[in-house]
This record gives structure tokens, C-alpha cells and sequence, in this order.
């Protein structure tokens, strides 16, 4: 058994009188990829969204439950948000770097967590950018902004700048629903070598991509976790009907 | 997307059914092996070599059909297993239809009418139709129980085909030498059906597969 980095009890969430997360039991394991699955507006960003407490920002949302991280609820009163945000990174659905240099980019978390040291800065940039499979297309350019690079390469770029705050674990909202099959393999082979470090959970609709990529796939409807299993078993024997109809595209 | 999916179906409906005739055609085959014996007719066992064509070429067209679909589909789950089954079930049909094929030969090739030969074929070739009917019909059905039931009869087919191998041995200890060498071929025919019998026992696998996505064996 290896180890659980969320334990998620009986998580109930609300946007004002909208129940957008019903009684959610999750368990995300260390150094693995867990894939969420499901229709639109079933919940997997709000869920995603909960893991690092992104969804404080949502005057009209309310939860309910538990979310312990490394054991710890995270909802509790007197929580370091700051430090679980740190060790919990996110990247987006659309790629989003800030209007400033490649460099810059990614040395920001660093030097928000007050970090000065040119050299010490050089490294973190240069290793995070080869981390996220991107340093060879820009090395030569690091001055340049980050907003003139490809939407692969941002994207790449907004993982970079993920792995900078050297997070433990990263979640992805659908991190390549808008790059061409060329980039989005180079994300896929970067998420797979990525999990060696890091425990990703990543939000996708491209069902193969889920298959390709993913150690446990869990699939939500209507705000409830139907299933939540091995990939291998979901994508071949799920035990659910409604799983069966959604994968396969019965569904509606 | 959902057009999509209905035609999706359309063409897994369609593979099934090439399974389903691929089935009645290797029936045929082997029912026509009963009459060829029964009546001692070579014709029958010519139409039976001709016939495997046919059987061939539906194997062939499921082969093309199904990597077609996993190509533009990227089926899963119980589409997925679809798929693999018809693929693997035509896989052993055509097997059988070869073991069919090959009993005829030696009938248009013997000169000698060895009775219990032929009685033997007889015997067991009952008993394997029996069994690839049932088989087709668990197919068709997805009725794992019945699957379950011609697998079995398996046991009883290995047993007969003992006995049968028996007698030959027999014949072939006290006969001439030309007896001998009949009886020898008989032995070599009437594994035939033996063999055929183990690839419904395939079939039976693949249905409890295609039905329930748990591997097991059967045989
Ligand atoms: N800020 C918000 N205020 C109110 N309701 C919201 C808010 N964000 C999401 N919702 C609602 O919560 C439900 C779940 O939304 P969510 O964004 O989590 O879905 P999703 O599964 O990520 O969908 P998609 O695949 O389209 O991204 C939806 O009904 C949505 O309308
Ligand atoms: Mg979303």
C-alpha cells in the first residue's frame, strides 16, 4: 500500500444553496496520477478547486467534511493556507503566465517565498524548465516574455512554474484541452515522468488521455463520485453502469 | 459525439452478426461431415473443402472490421471486450472449420471404409455440433450459465474420444499392416473433433469474458 497524500471524508460542498459536491470519500495516494472523469458540470473543478482551498476565493461557497492533507484538515481554523498552497500547486485549463519574462515566470514563487540569491534562482529556473519539458525551446531566450511563447509552451511554462514552489502535489484542470496532439503528448510524457516526484491529479474529458496517463481514474456525476478505481478496471471492467455508459458514450 | 455513437453500435451489431453466421457456417460444416459419413458421400466432403473459403474470408472481414473499429473508436469497457471477443471466437471458429476441412480430406483420401472410423466420426461429430450449437447460442445470448454447460460437455467429448482410441489401438494390434495404418489415421482424424472441442472450450472463456471482463480458464 502506498501512501495517501488527501484523505477526503463525506465532503459535502456548496455554492450558495447549490449542492455542487455531495458525501465524497476519495483517497489520493502518493506518487501516483488520479484522473477525475465526468461530464460537464459535475463537479471535478470544484473538487479539484477544494484540494488546495482555491475555492476561498468563491464568496458563495461552503463546505462541509474533511480534507486532510499529509493528516492534517485542511478546513480547519488556523490552517497555513499559504504553506498548502505552496505544497499544493495548480495549473489551468487555459494557460495563464503573467505578462513578464520566461524567467520571470517561473523565478516568482521563488522569490515570494523570499528567495534573492541570483545563482540559487538560476537553478531553480533552469531545472524547473527542464522538468516540465521545455528548457531546450527556450533556453535561449529566457529575457523574452513568457506571452510570446506558443500555447504549448505556456502551458509547459505554467508547469515549470508549478514545480518551482518544488509543490508535493499538482493539480491539473484539463492542462491540455487546447494543444494540438504534438503538445499534448509532450504534456502526457512530461505528467508521466512528473509522477516519479509529485502526486498529480489532473482533470481531463479526453477519455484516452485518462486511460494513457492515469494510475486511478475516478468518475463524478452530478456532483457524486460514482466510482473510483484502478484505470486498468475502469477502462475495462468498470463496476458501475452509469461509469460503463459514460466512458463509452452512451451516456444521455 | 452521440451520432457517433450510434453508429458505433451499428458496427458492432454488424461484427456480432459476422461472428453469429461465422458460427452457423462452421455448424454447417460439420454437420455436413455427419452426412458425408452417414451416406458415405465424397461430394459432401468436396463441398466441405470449398465451403472453408468462405469460413476464411468471414474471418478475415471480422479481422478488418474490428481493427477498424479500435482504430477510430478507442472503444473501452464492454465495447472493448466486444471487439477482442470477436476477434478471438473467430479465431477458434476458424480452427474448427480447419479440423473439419481436414476430416473430409482423409475421407476422399481412404480407400478402405473402416467402420469403426467412421462410426467414430459419427459419434463424436454429434456430439461436437451439439456442442458448437450451444456454444453460438451462449454467444448470442450472452448466457454465461449456458457457456458454462457446453464447456463441460467437453469433459464427456475428451472421454468418448478415449474410448475411441482405444478400440483403434486394438485394431491396429491384431489387424494386417494395412489395417494397421488405417487404424492409425483413424486415431489422427478422430483427434480432430478432439481438438475441436477444446477450441469451444476457447469460446466458452471468451463469453464468460465478454460478459462479466473476468479471464478464466476453462479447459
Ligand atoms: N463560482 C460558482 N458559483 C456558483 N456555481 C458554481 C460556481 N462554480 C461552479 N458552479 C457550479 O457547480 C457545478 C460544478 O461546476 P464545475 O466547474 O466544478 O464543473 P466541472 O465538472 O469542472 O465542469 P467542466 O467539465 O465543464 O469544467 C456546476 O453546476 C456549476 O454551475
Ligand atoms: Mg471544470
Amino acid at each position: 500500500m502506498s501512501k495517501k497524500v488527501f484523505e477526503i471524508n463525506n465532503l459535502d460542498l456548496f455554492y450558495g444553496d447549490f449542492q455542487a459536491l455531495s458525501g465524497i470519500n476519495i483517497n489520493i495516494e502518493n506518487n501516483k496520477v488520479t484522473a477525475l472523469i465526468g461530464p460537464s458540470g459535475c463537479g471535478k473543478s470544484t473538487f479539484l478547486r477544494s484540494l488546495n482551498r482555491m475555492n476561498d476565493l468563491i464568496d458563495s461557497c461552503s463546505i462541509t467534511g474533511e480534507i486532510e492533507f499529509e493528516e492534517n484538515n485542511i478546513y480547519e481554523t488556523g490552517f497555513d493556507v499559504i504553506n498548502l498552497r505552496t505544497k499544493v500547486g495548480m495549473v489551468f485549463q487555459k494557460p495563464n503566465p503573467f505578462p513578464m519574462s520566461i524567467y520571470d515566470n517561473v523565478a516568482y514563487g521563488p522569490r515570494c517565498q523570499g528567495i534573492k540569491d541570483k545563482k540559487i534562482l538560476d537553478k531553480i529556473v533552469e531545472s524547473s524548465l527542464i522538468s516540465a519539458a521545455i528548457y531546450e525551446e527556450v533556453k535561449d531566450r529566457l529575457k523574452a516574455n513568457a506571452l510570446s511563447l506558443s500555447g504549448g509552451q505556456q502551458q509547459r511554462l505554467c508547469i515549470a512554474r508549478a514545480i518551482a514552489m518544488e509543490p508535493e502535489v499538482i493539480l491539473m484542470d484539463e492542462p491540455t484541452s487546447a494543444l494540438d496532439p504534438i503538445a499534448t503528448l509532450k504534456i502526457e510524457e512530461l505528467i508521466s515522468d512528473l509522477k516519479k516526484d509529485y502526486t498529480i491529479v489532473i482533470v481531463t474529458h479526453n477519455m484516452q488521455q485518462a486511460a494513457r496517463i492515469s494510475d486511478y481514474t475516478a468518475f463524478f456525476l452530478m456532483g457524486e463520485l460514482i466510482e473510483m478505481d484502478k484505470t486498468n478496471k475502469i477502462f475495462t471492467q468498470p463496476t458501475h453502469q452509469k461509469t460503463e455508459d459514460y466512458i463509452t458514450g452512451r451516456f444521455g | 459525439m452521440l451520432g457517433n455513437r450510434k453508429r458505433f453500435t451499428t458496427e458492432l451489431e454488424d461484427l456480432n452478426n459476422k461472428v453469429l453466421d461465422m458460427g452457423s457456417e462452421v455448424i454447417e460444416a460439420f454437420k455436413n461431415i455427419i452426412k458425408a459419413c452417414e451416406a458415405n458421400d465424397l461430394d459432401i466432403a468436396k463441398e466441405i473443402i470449398e465451403n472453408d473459403q468462405l469460413i476464411n474470408d468471414i474471418e478475415i472481414s471480422i479481422n478488418v472490421d474490428g481493427y477498424l473499429i479500435i482504430a477510430r473508436q478507442c472503444p473501452v469497457a464492454s465495447d472493448l471486450r466486444r471487439i477482442v471477443t470477436a476477434l478471438k471466437i473467430s479465431n477458434d471458429l476458424e480452427r474448427i472449420a480447419d479440423y473439419a476441412v481436414n476430416i473430409a480430406k482423409y475421407m476422399i483420401k481412404t480407400k478402405h471404409d473402416n467402420s469403426v472410423v467412421v462410426n467414430g466420426i459419427i459419434f463424436l461429430g454429434k456430439h461436437l455440433t451439439n456442442m458448437l450449437e450451444g456454444i453460438m447460442e451462449s454467444f448470442e445470448k450472452e448466457d454465461v450459465e449456458l457457456a458454462l454447460k457446453v464447456n463441460n460437455q467437453d469433459e464427456i467429448l475428451d472421454d468418448v474420444y478415449k474410448e475411441e482410441v482405444k478400440k483403434l489401438i486394438n485394431i491396429g494390434k491384431i489387424k494386417t499392416d494395412e489395417e494397421s495404418e488405417e487404424a492409425i489415421r483413424g486415431l489422427l482424424v478422430i483427434k480432430q473433433i478432439e481438438r475441436a472441442g477444446d477450441h469451444v472450450t476457447n469460446i466458452a472463456e471468451n463469453i464468460v469474458y465478454l460478459v462479466s471482463g473476468k479471464r478464466v480458464e476453462l479447459n
